[in-house]
């Protein structure tokens, strides 16, 4: 906290010099160590503003930590995710015999087939908010830079989208394509999501354009594309960003929806759907089943959603940083 | 007489808006000769940026539409080459410096990687020399320190720091055309006179022709070789700075000569020009001026004809009616004034 206190005072008392042109000479009574004050770059004054923000600090640590489960899971999870415990049926959560999240009536080890679930679900998580974000990005940005007939065409492609009942489309291809696979429902989530951020991106490409340092880089003879991805896109990274974090949480909960419903990823690869699904029939008795894949979801959507909220609140220039 | 390094003919710039269309630029020609600098002035809204904005094919259309005239760079008419062929002239024959630097600048990307950028994306140029031809270039338009420079970004510059690397921007690939809108317009006087200095060493470097479009006489009177005076979408009178300055043979010229304040000398009171600048969308009949010109005082001419660009002297053009009358009004403004108006260079 000292830290935080010693940074900020030179701020409150003197502005800092933007130009930098002789910083030393606006601090006299400063003391010598950190007398001096550097001119903060975009980057830096983001990963400051990121890193005060506890919710997302916090989500950082619990994600990284989930996330790395996930990827090893064979050296994470005590037990195979079908293995069968003869002895040990519809044990609770204890830490003999490492049962961390008790047993299911077949004897296998939940904590175990939850650490397999949660890989599952963060490879459709991310696979979704990669290729929905691509597309989306790539979608808005043609149809906001070009404007006139591209944009008609490409926006009512997206309002095509955004009509179709999701759920029901959902089940559908996933009845057609066969939805065991994770990497094919992230296909089929990612065709469905892309919509949001194309429009997002087409907002903020629509106003780009009039900017006049895009005039600027037009006037010294910059072509359409390097304009578009050189000069336009770093300047909405911030709303792509956080919309694809969004769809992170968004594109796992659709999937353990699907999982529920028996569309998505097929036994026996566990998905926390699934296990929350496969726990309904004995919840009354076994809390746990259902209790523990539920809890775990949770914590992944919520610590992806604040990761959001921090990156947005970091992105936003027009919110100021309160002393 | 060389032969003009740009000329504009016959030029028709439009806007299609809701009230109907605006003729922003109305049948204007001029010329630029190699080496020049060519001063613009004129009100709000005369069509001097939407001039250059058409010669470099940066008019959005729709709504705007280039309906007459051809634009001539070295030869070669630019409303007839295709987009790709003018954005090879655009930055590299061309340079562009534009009115605000708090706003020309890509906030999100390094000032040095713009300027390489202006050279890479017409020459092959390998990254290490494109960033020593930078710091060449910020050092040149007098950014201390350049090196460090380079790799900070537009809000770590000041405003005259952006307006330098702007220029520089603009000179990069040592273009034969120097267009500068309004440089200094945003800029506090202090810093003014700096970038101007710069803008005339960087001609100086690069010897490129330089059309100066600003509404503040004095930078005129300073920098610029000719004058065009536009009003209303046309041009009302061209000729060399001094006999701009000495003899104007127009009314609306004398009109914003006399309403400048000076500092060399005690004037009894400044005279306005009185009205307002004319609405494009329904311009005056005849002379745009008329309403509010001492000279026609609402003559019958002026109302009803609109007058042409003639021959009033050595290379010296005006398009009123009545400039044979020049002389008396001018007389007129002096006793009004107190003293003469010419002078106003130094």
């Amino acid at each position: 906290m000292t830290d935080d206190l010693r940074a900020r005072a030179p701020e409150t008392a003197a502005p800092a010099p933007r130009g930098g042109d002789a910083p030393s000479a606006v601090l006299p009574a400063e003391e010598a160590g950190h007398a001096e004050i550097l001119a903060r770059s975009q980057w830096q004054l983001f990963r400051r503003k990121f890193l005060r923000h506890k919710a997302a600090m916090v989500s950082i640590v619990v994600l990284t930590a989930i996330v790395l489960a996930a990827i090893f899971a064979e050296q994470v999870a005590p037990y195979g995710f079908n293995e069968i415990n003869v002895l040990d049926r519809g044990i609770r959560p204890t830490v003999e015999n490492q049962h961390f999240f008790g047993t299911d009536r077949l004897g296998r080890d939940y904590f175990s087939r939850v650490v397999f679930g949660m890989r599952t679900s963060l490879l459709v998580g991310g696979l979704v908010a990669l290729l929905s974000t691509a597309v989306g990005t790539v979608i808005g940005a043609i149809a906001g830079f070009y404007r006139g007939w591209v944009d008609a065409i490409l926006m009512r492609m997206t309002d095509l989208v955004l009509i179709l009942p999701g759920l029901a489309v959902l089940l559908v291809a996933a009845a057609l394509l066969g939805g065991g696979d994770p990497i094919k429902v992230g296909f089929i989530l990612a065709g469905l999501i892309w919509v949001q951020l194309a429009r997002i991106v087409r907002g903020t490409f629509l106003s780009l354009r009039e900017k006049e340092y895009i005039e600027a880089a037009r006037a010294s003879g910059a072509g359409d594309l390097r304009i578009m991805f050189r000069h336009m896109l770093p300047n909405s990274m911030g709303p792509i960003i956080v919309n694809a974090t969004l769809v992170v949480a968004t594109a796992i909960l659709i999937e353990a929806t699907l999982s529920f419903l028996g569309f998505g990823v097929q036994p026996p690869r566990p998905a926390l759907g699934a296990l929350i699904n496969d726990g309904r029939s004995a919840m009354t008795t076994d809390w746990w089943l259902v209790v523990m894949p539920g809890l775990t979801l949770v914590a992944i959507c919520l610590c992806v959603n604040f990761i959001g909220d921090g990156l947005r609140d970091a992105l936003d220039p027009t919110q100021q940083e309160t002393v | 007489m060389t032969e003009p390094i740009l000329s504009i003919r016959d030029l028709v710039t439009e806007f299609a808006t809701p009230d109907g269309t605006v003729h922003a630029v109305d049948h204007v020609s001029y010329d630029v000769y190699p080496g020049e600098t060519l001063g613009v002035v004129g009100e709000s809204g005369s069509g001097k940026s939407v001039t250059v904005m058409s010669v470099l094919g940066l008019i959005p259309q729709p709504p705007g539409k280039i309906s007459n005239g051809e634009i001539l760079f070295e030869g070669r008419d630019l409303l007839r080459l295709s987009n790709a062929q003018l954005r090879k002239v655009r930055g590299k024959d061309i340079g562009m410096v534009f009115q605000d630097p708090m706003t020309s600048l890509n906030p999100v990307l390094k000032v040095g990687h713009q300027i390489a950028e202006a050279m890479q994306v017409h020459a092959d140029v390998p990254d290490d020399k494109a960033r020593l031809r930078t710091i060449e270039l910020l050092e040149l338009v007098g950014v201390p320190n350049a090196e460090a420079r380079y790799d900070q970004y537009p809000h770590e510059y000041s405003g005259g720091m952006r307006q330098r690397g702007m220029i520089a921007m603009a000179i990069a690939n040592e273009p034969k055309l120097l267009i500068a809108d309004e440089p200094t317009t945003a800029l506090d006087v202090t810093i003014q006179a700096q970038v101007l200095e710069v803008l005339s060493k960087a001609k100086e470097e690069t010897n490129a022709a330089t059309i100066l479009i600003t509404h503040d006489l004095g930078l005129i009177a300073e920098m610029a070789d000719r004058v065009v005076v536009m009003y209303g979408g046309r041009v009302v009178e061209t000729g060399d700075v001094d006999t701009i300055f000495h003899e104007p043979r127009h009314p609306y010229t004398l009109g914003l000569i006399s309403s400048l304040p000076r500092l060399d000398q005690d004037l009894e009171r400044l005279v306005p020009i009185e009205g307002q600048p004319p609405s494009l969308i329904n311009l005056p009949s005849g002379c745009a001026f008329h309403p509010r010109c001492h000279l026609g005082q609402g003559r019958e001419r002026c109302r009803t004809e609109s007058p042409p660009l003639v021959e009033v002297g050595t290379a010296h053009r005006s398009a009123c009616h009545f400039t044979d009358e020049m002389g008396r009004e001018i007389a007129l403004i002096e006793s009004e004034m107190g003293t003469a108006i010419e002078g106003v260079d130094q």
